[in-house]
């Protein structure tokens, strides 16, 4: 059974519905358009840097450019190609120096926050929970840094990281995701603006939630930034990722790296709820998100686990992945990933199993409705030396209407007998039976998918910290909302 | 409350529904009973506005107003509420969110207040105490890893929540053993009231014999050909459909 | 990897040259006829040979397996004309059934004093490709059931271009065949050979047979049998076709076997894959017309220093059709399984019923198994699973065993057993059920030697 036509038309209404859409009119500084050796050491220069980082920046820029006629092509996604010369590199709202306090941030940004639904003031004094906001390539502002540098965590830009904590930078940048990683990634490693650090001291629990919100402003600007996550031993860390854009006819290109290292017995849990502009309902304009995300469980018994909710974005490329080398270390990755109209995601994550003992799971949804296209793709490495590895997959697809696509792509490589690893997956309709039943009960049509949808992702989003689980919620019924029949 | 007139009903194609005429007046209840394929189950899917079901001829008149044209939500707004015979299950979703969704939709639709949390936690503790049924029905996923007599157990539940005018039961018997079916008549009988009519769509006499009803009707082959008090369902136990059907055939 | 696939170029070149060679001397004619579209149709596949080469791995269906072994080796062709010298006992011990209708083959080229098809029933037709007339010999224009990058279809071009002989099984309307046996003898020479093997199965409307197919290599020997089956199964028609591929252990075995299912037929393959050094497996259904029904199932036995690969595309082109798939490997020594089988549903497939099943078993500390199942599903309204699942045996169920009485040895055999003769089982037909059976009795006697 297909979808009645009443949905249809619901979808149709759906699109332009994007909340975050607004234009902030503040004052940028843009670096000229185009790619080059000057591009980056004006970067570099602008943020001060010290030597070694341009170098590192400029290494990666040689092998990206080597490698610019080579964007990888194996994804299940399909995009104009992109002219990299025509974009702009750097953009920062105007302002004299980085502010030392909230107090200093421009009235329009704290503005921009609260009606994206972050009241950065509001925040530091009640929610108890961290924030550093990134506006288009720069943190404007990163709350409730002074309790948290008292346990001995920093919290703080990365700009900041390289200044103040050099040696720690030095030590971990590129470390899980190396500048000549793959073609995203290498151009982040030369033009990478911004973005947040955190290192959390030894058997240290961080007491708050850390949280960024990424958002990008200025017109044919590109977003890269570059967040390093340190746990070291015995450490705890939860943080949190919110990305917003405003609605644009053209196509933005955002390509973030984020790394991830869990020491002895660290635990690290990074959650993303990404809702970049998704385009229209006919597909012009959004987000090109292409992320390498990547977590190294170094030392033994560590645990990394990634949850995402992908609702925005014209395209989603990327693979939150965990190397698994400590033993007994433990890998996560739960996933939600929502296409309607015209949007394409291919994401899913590699888990790679080194050490011994070592787990993983993989929980994956995938929704599509209008003419979306979502692809799980997913890799399970068993290496000899991984004894007793274990791990699960499930990955389940739910087709809304005839013209959406919902594809699973996992690849399986075992190198050791005593591992046993199962992949399940499953793809299907939302069930006329179970719209019936929802609406003889009262629900209407919208309400009873909102509602089944919600059910079908429920094993992902109980994963996310209370607060954010709410704003998913929402944030699922709004990209889907009557697209049934 | 709910009167059929020369109802004829079509699905896939095929006529199911002959002419059904049936009077169910305000806080009674009735049995339909009939033989298998005789149009029970049509009977009990048109009054809640399945879409698989075609009236080709006739009309349903729910508390004076024509049903035929209604959405199905509307219909359970309004206050009919149907006891499927297969109920549904949904992954994730559990009890609690899901009839607090459904009784504040009915809530709103009456322009009664919408119930927060705190007011539907005791509203549900409140019913499940007069069902003698347990808290955790609220926290599990929507009849997922239910047995047969749990799903009709939340069924009945749920229509104590969302407190109908018109209960359309079908087949609740069905599948049933003889304790269950001693806790789902129970929990029907401790929602009959002034006002509220149910119609019990049965093959068996046996669920009659805890819940009494008022008036019996037999459908066979898509149409009423008796209707009469309580010992007719026990006639139907003892003698079976077979006279009827000849009758009807001929 | 840049050392493999750079010897794959130079490997390729050299084919490219003797591929050259051949149609210089002779434009390759079937059955002694010069046909223009033949050579053409030949002439242009070996252009695309050339354009694309070998496949590396880095063409995406080629990941797990690495062809840098075959390409690297110097193969002549396996021209044997005349009579094959082998002994009718020689046959017998690999023939299906004593009365079986047989064909068989030697280092590629059809034997008919060794075959049996004095009495084929009425509306059946077998005969050697370099026999065929014409018509039959069309077929081998069909495009490709499923579409996959061109790279990947490499020696699919590579056979076209160089096919020698074969077999064309023809069931006119109504036809049963039951069952026929295909029989490819391969016997090592002092040179490594190569048999580009042409197989065409035609099932018209209402027509059934059981087609058994098997690769055998007399004696030890580096060879290389590189073959390519079209399957057309018309309406209403069922074929059975079941395959064993038992060459040489020094030998490299390809395969492509392509389907096309019309309305209301059914295709029920298996493969038992436990020969050859280098092996690799494909099959391609194509569901084009409604109610049609693929099972397709199979077992890999790898041990030693084996790679045996099976890739499985399934396409539902029409609405009603269902599909099952369920392969199992059983993976010893340092031997290295791959499975990867893709379902894809087209936009309005509706209704479509799609399983898939991959268990490995991995009995050595060295041993591999890759898998990647894939579904690509363009309509809503379809019914699609798929599950994968990699590990060792059961060590709980072994330690019941154990605690039974069994030894360890015994209870593994014992489950090794299961694993794969639940398979066999779903096999339809007594001799082909129990002609799989001994072979695989056989892989497992031959593994307990010390």
């Amino acid at each position: 059974m297909v979808a009645s036509p009443q949905t249809v038309e619901t979808i149709r209404a759906l699109a332009g519905d994007y909340k975050y859409g607004f234009v902030t009119d503040i004052e940028s500084e843009l670096a000229p358009k185009g790619l080059n050796e000057e591009t980056i050491r004006f970067i570099s220069a602008k943020k001060q840097e010290p030597a070694w980082l341009l170098e590192w920046r400029l290494k990666a820029f040689r092998v990206w450019q080597q490698h610019q006629d080579h964007e990888p092509t194996w994804a299940r996604v399909r995009y104009p190609k992109i002219d990299y010369q025509d974009i702009h590199y750097y953009a920062a709202p105007k302002s004299k120096d980085r502010p030392k306090s909230l107090d200093e941030v421009d009235p329009e940004l704290l503005e921009t926050y609260e009606k994206l639904g972050i009241p950065l003031r509001e925040r530091e004094a009640l929610a108890g929970v961290a924030v550093d906001a990134v506006f288009d390539s720069i943190s404007v502002a990163t709350t409730f840094k002074d309790k948290l540098k008292e346990m001995g965590i920093i919290f703080c830009s990365i700009s900041e990281a390289v200044r103040e904590h050099p040696e720690l930078v030095r030590k971990y940048l590129g470390s899980v995701v190396p500048y000549s990683d793959n073609f995203f990634a290498t151009l982040n490693s030369a033009v990478f603006s911004d973005g947040s650090f955190v290192y959390v001291p030894p058997g240290v629990r961080c007491p708050m939630e850390l949280s960024t919100y990424f958002r990008i402003n200025a017109r044919s600007s590109g977003q890269f930034e570059r967040t390093l996550i340190i746990a070291d031993k015995g450490s705890y860390v939860s943080y949190l990722e919110g990305c917003t854009a405003p609605m644009r006819d053209e196509n933005q290109l955002h390509a973030a790296v984020v790394e991830l290292v869990a020491l002895e017995d660290a635990e690290i849990r990074y959650a993303t709820v990404q809702n970049w502009y998704p385009g229209d309902k006919d597909g012009k304009g959004g987000i090109y998100n292409f992320v390498t995300k990547r977590g190294a469980c170094r030392g033994a018994r560590s645990r990394i686990s990634w949850t995402q909710v992908e609702t925005g974005s014209a395209i989603t490329w990327k693979y939150p992945s965990v190397i698994l080398q400590g033993d007994d270390s433990v890998g996560q990755f739960y996933s939600v990933a929502v296409t309607n109209n015209w949007q394409q995601a291919d994401t899913g994550t590699k888990m790679i199993h080194i050490g011994r003992n070592t787990r993983s799971t993989i929980i994956s949804k995938g929704i599509s409705a209008g003419h979306g296209q979502n692809t799980y793709r997913g890799l399970v490495r068993v290496l000899p030396r991984a004894e007793n590895a274990r791990n699960y997959s499930q990955c389940d697809s739910l087709l809304i209407g005839p013209h959406c696509g919902g594809h699973t792509v996992p690849y399986i490589e075992v190198k050791n007998r005593s591992a046993r690893v199962e992949h399940e997956a499953t793809t299907s309709k939302i069930g006329e039976d179970q719209l019936f039943y929802c609406r003889q009960r009262g629900l209407s049509e919208e309400e009873a998918v909102a509602m089944i949808v919600n059910g079908f992702c429920r094993e992902v989003l109980q994963k996310l910290p209370m607060e954010f689980a709410v704003e998913a919620q929402k944030l699922l019924g709004v990209s889907l909302e009557g697209s049934v029949g | 409350m709910l009167n059929i007139e020369n109802l004829h009903v079509e699905v896939e194609g095929k006529e199911i529904l002959r002419g059904v005429d049936l009077v169910l007046p305000a806080g009674e209840v009735h049995a339909v009973m009939g033989p298998n394929g005789s149009g029970k189950s049509t009977l009990a899917h048109v009054l809640a506005g399945h879409e698989g079901y075609n009236v080709t001829q006739g009309r349903i008149l729910y508390r004076g107003h024509d049903l035929t044209a209604m959405e199905p939500e509307e219909r359970a707004r309004e206050g009919i509420f149907l006891a499927f015979q297969y109920p549904v299950e949904i992954p994730g979703v559990t009890n609690a969110n899901f009839l607090k969704s459904a009784v504040n939709a009915v809530r709103k639709h009456r322009g009664e207040p919408e119930l927060d949390a705190i007011e539907f936690l005791k509203l549900a503790r409140d019913k499940l105490a007069l069902l003698r049924m347990d808290e955790k029905l609220l926290s599990r996923a929507i009849n997922i890893g239910f047995s047969g007599g749990e799903k009709k157990r939340n069924e009945i539940f749920q229509m104590a929540m969302l407190d109908p005018q018109l209960a359309v039961l079908d087949e609740t018997d069905s599948g049933l053993d003889i304790d269950a079916l001693q806790v789902v008549a129970d929990g029907i009988n401790a929602l009959r009231r002034p006002g509220r009519s149910i119609l019990m769509i049965t093959h068996y006499q046996r669920l009659l014999n805890y819940v009494v009803p008022d008036w019996v009707h037999v459908l066979v082959r898509g149409r009423i050909v008796k209707s009469g008090g309580k010992e007719l369902a026990q006639e139907l136990e003892a003698k079976g459909y077979a006279d009827m059907i000849k009758a009807a055939a001929a | 990897m840049m050392n493999a696939d750079s010897s794959i170029a130079i490997a390729h070149d050299r084919f490219i040259a003797i591929a050259h060679d051949r149609f210089a001397e002779a434009g390759t004619p079937l059955g002694g006829v010069r046909l223009p579209w033949l050579e053409s149709l030949r002439r242009d596949a070996l252009e695309r040979f050339r354009r694309t080469g070998f496949p590396t791995t880095k063409v995406e269906a080629w990941k797990f397996t690495n062809l840098a072994p075959l390409a690297r080796t110097d193969f002549v062709e396996a021209i044997a004309q005349g009579v094959a010298d082998i002994a009718t006992a020689v046959v017998d011990g690999y023939r299906l059934t004593p009365d079986c209708h047989l064909a068989v083959f030697v280092d590629g080229r059809f034997q008919p004093a060794l075959s049996d098809l004095g009495r084929l029933p009425a509306g059946t037709r077998v005969v050697s490709l370099s026999q065929a007339d014409e018509a039959d010999l069309r077929l081998v224009t069909a495009p490709p059931a499923v579409d996959d990058a061109p790279s990947a279809r490499a020696l699919v071009e590579f056979n076209t271009a160089l096919m020698q002989d074969g077999v064309v099984v023809h069931l006119g309307r109504g036809a049963v065949l039951d069952p026929v046996q295909l029989l490819f003898l391969t016997r090592p020479g002092a040179a490594p050979r190569v048999a580009h093997v042409r197989n065409l199965l035609v099932a018209e409307a209402g027509s059934s047979a059981t087609v058994v197919e098997t690769h055998v290599g007399l004696g030890r020997g580096v060879y290389w049998t590189n073959a390519v089956t079209q399957v057309v199964v018309a309406s209403n028609a069922v074929l059975r076709h079941y395959k064993l591929q038992a060459e040489d252990e020094a030998a490299f075995h390809t395969a492509a076997t392509s389907v096309r299912l019309q309305r209301n037929s059914a295709y029920r393959a298996f493969m038992l894959s436990l020969g050859a050094r280098l092996a690799r497996n494909e099959l391609d259904v194509l569901l084009a017309g409604e109610n049609g029904e693929a099972r397709l199932a199979g077992a890999t036995l790898a041990r030693g220093d084996q790679h045996l690969d099976t890739t499985l595309r399934v396409e539902h082109a029409t609405a009603r059709a269902s599909s099952d798939q369920d392969f199992r490997n059983v993976v010893d020594g340092r031997a290295h399984a791959v499975f990867q089988g893709r379902i894809r549903v087209a936009p309005d497939a509706q209704k479509t019923d799609a399983r898939q099943i991959n268990r490995s078993l991995l009995l050595s500390p060295a041993a591999v198994a890759d898998s990647k199942p894939e579904l690509e599903i363009l309509a809503d309204d379809v019914r699609c699973s798929h599950g994968a699942t990699v590990g060792d045996l059961d060590k709980d169920v072994l330690f019941y065993l154990r605690a039974r009485g069994l030894d360890e040895a015994e209870a593994r055999a014992t489950l090794i057993d299961a694993f794969v003769g639940e398979l066999l089982d779903g096999i339809e037909g007594e001799p082909a059920q129990a002609y799989l059976r001994r072979a695989f009795a056989d892989w497992t006697r031959k593994g307990a030697r010390p």
